[in-house]
C-alpha cells in the first residue's frame, strides 16, 4: 500500500468499489489503511469530513466508516448529507464515546451500522465485507436489469 | 373493512413489579395495557390485527426478547418493539435495530421518555396499517382497470404528456385523454399528484 498521507488513494485492484474511511486519529487512519490493505480492500482514507467530500466519488464508493466526532462534522450528519445526495453509501459509525441513546439514534437515523471503539478488527472487516458483497450483488442484478 | 380496534400497549416482562408499574403508567394516560409475565404467554395470545406496540423486557427466563422478536419477525408481524433492559450494551442494542426494533431503553429512565417512545410506536403502527389498508384498496381498484388504461395510467405516472402516450402506444392523442379521464375516475383521483401517491404505494415491496 502507498498511503504516505491520509488523503491518498490506495491503487491496487484498481475498479474495486473504494471503502471511504474519516477519523481524526492518526493511529486509527493507520490502522484501518492497514487492515484494509492486508484484507486486499481498497481504501481511502481522510481527517476530515471537508477532506472527504472533496475526494468522494459516490458512484465508485463501497461504503463510509467514520467517526462520529469529527472535527469539522459529526458523522451522522456524513451520513445525512449522503441520503441526500441518494448516494446509496451505507455508513458505519465508529464512535469513541458510544452509549446505547446514542447508538439507537445513529441506527434510526440510517446508520448501516454502529460500532464501539475500541473496536475488533476481525468484526469490522465481516462488516465491512457484508457490505461489499451486498453491493457486488446490486451490481449483478443491476447489470442483469439492464442487459436484456 | 376491518374494525377499529383501540390500540394496546403490550408489556411483557418477567419482573412484576416492573409489569405493574408500566401498566399503570400507561393506563394514566388512557391507554390500554395487557401484561405478560414471559413471552411465550405473549405469542400464545398474539392477534396480529390488533393495533398496538410492545414494552419487552431484553433478558427473561425460557424466551428471551430477542428470540421473540425474532418469531414475530418470521412471522411477517410489524408490531412495532420498544425493548426495555438493565443490562443492554451497544452491541446488543444496534443488534435489535437491525432486527426492525423501534426503539431500546436502558433502565433507569424517566417516565415521560417511555411515555414519548410509546406514543411514537402507536403512531408508527397506525401509520403502516393505513398505509397496508390504501395499498390494499389501491391495488383493488387497479384490478379494474382494462389492459389498455393500465398501459395509460402507468405513463402518466411517470410524467409523460398525452402526445408522447400517444406515440408510444400508437393511439390517437384524443383516444388518450379518453382513456386518461377513465382511469382518474376508476382510481378516484383528484389530480395527477394523488393518482403517483397512490401509484408508488401499490410499488413499495413489490
Amino acid at each position: 500500500m502507498k498511503t504516505e498521507s491520509p488523503a491518498q488513494r490506495v491503487t491496487d485492484e484498481a475498479g474495486a468499489p473504494i471503502v471511504y474511511v474519516i477519523d481524526p486519529d492518526p493511529s486509527v487512519q493507520a490502522s484501518m489503511a492497514s487492515l484494509l490493505d492486508t484484507s486486499g480492500i481498497r481504501g481511502a482514507v481522510f481527517e476530515t469530513a471537508a477532506e472527504f467530500f472533496a475526494a468522494l466519488d459516490p458512484r465508485a464508493g463501497a461504503c463510509v466508516i467514520t467517526e462520529l466526532h469529527l472535527p469539522d462534522m459529526s458523522g451522522l450528519e456524513i451520513q445525512r448529507r449522503l441520503a441526500d445526495f441518494s448516494a446509496d453509501l451505507p455508513v458505519i459509525i465508529l464512535a469513541s464515546d458510544a452509549n446505547v441513546p446514542t447508538a439507537v439514534s445513529a441506527m434510526n437515523s440510517g446508520a448501516y451500522d454502529f460500532i464501539e471503539k475500541p473496536f475488533v478488527n476481525r468484526v469490522l472487516l465481516e462488516r465491512i465485507r457484508q457490505v461489499l458483497r451486498r453491493r457486488s450483488r446490486d451490481d449483478r442484478m443491476e447489470l442483469q436489469r439492464i442487459t436484456p | 373493512m376491518t374494525k377499529r380496534f383501540d390500540p394496546i400497549v403490550f408489556i411483557v416482562d418477567d419482573d412484576e413489579a416492573v409489569r405493574d408499574s408500566t401498566a399503570m403508567l400507561v393506563r394514566s394516560l388512557s391507554l390500554r395495557a395487557e401484561t405478560f409475565a414471559s413471552a411465550q404467554e405473549f405469542l400464545d395470545d398474539f392477534d396480529a390485527q390488533q393495533p398496538g406496540c410492545i414494552v419487552l423486557d431484553v433478558r427473561m427466563p425460557g424466551m428471551s426478547g430477542l428470540e421473540l422478536q425474532e418469531k414475530l419477525a418470521e412471522e411477517g408481524a410489524t408490531i412495532p418493539i420498544i425493548f426495555i433492559t438493565a443490562h443492554g450494551d451497544v452491541p446488543m442494542a444496534v443488534s435489535a435495530i437491525k432486527r426492525g426494533a423501534m426503539d431500546f431503553i436502558q433502565k433507569p429512565f424517566r417516565d415521560q421518555e417511555l411515555i414519548d417512545k410509546i406514543q411514537a410506536a402507536l403512531c408508527r403502527d397506525a401509520e403502516v396499517r393505513e398505509a397496508m389498508t390504501d395499498r390494499e384498496r389501491f391495488k383493488g381498484r387497479i384490478a379494474l382497470l382494462t389492459p389498455r388504461e393500465r398501459e395509460v395510467m402507468d405513463l402518466v405516472v411517470e410524467g409523460h404528456a398525452n402526445k408522447v402516450i400517444a406515440a408510444e402506444l400508437g393511439l390517437s392523442e384524443r383516444t388518450v385523454e379518453i382513456h386518461r379521464a377513465r382511469v382518474m375516475a376508476k382510481m378516484a383521483a383528484d389530480s395527477l399528484a394523488q393518482l403517483v401517491k397512490m401509484a408508488l404505494l401499490v410499488r413499495e415491496k413489490d
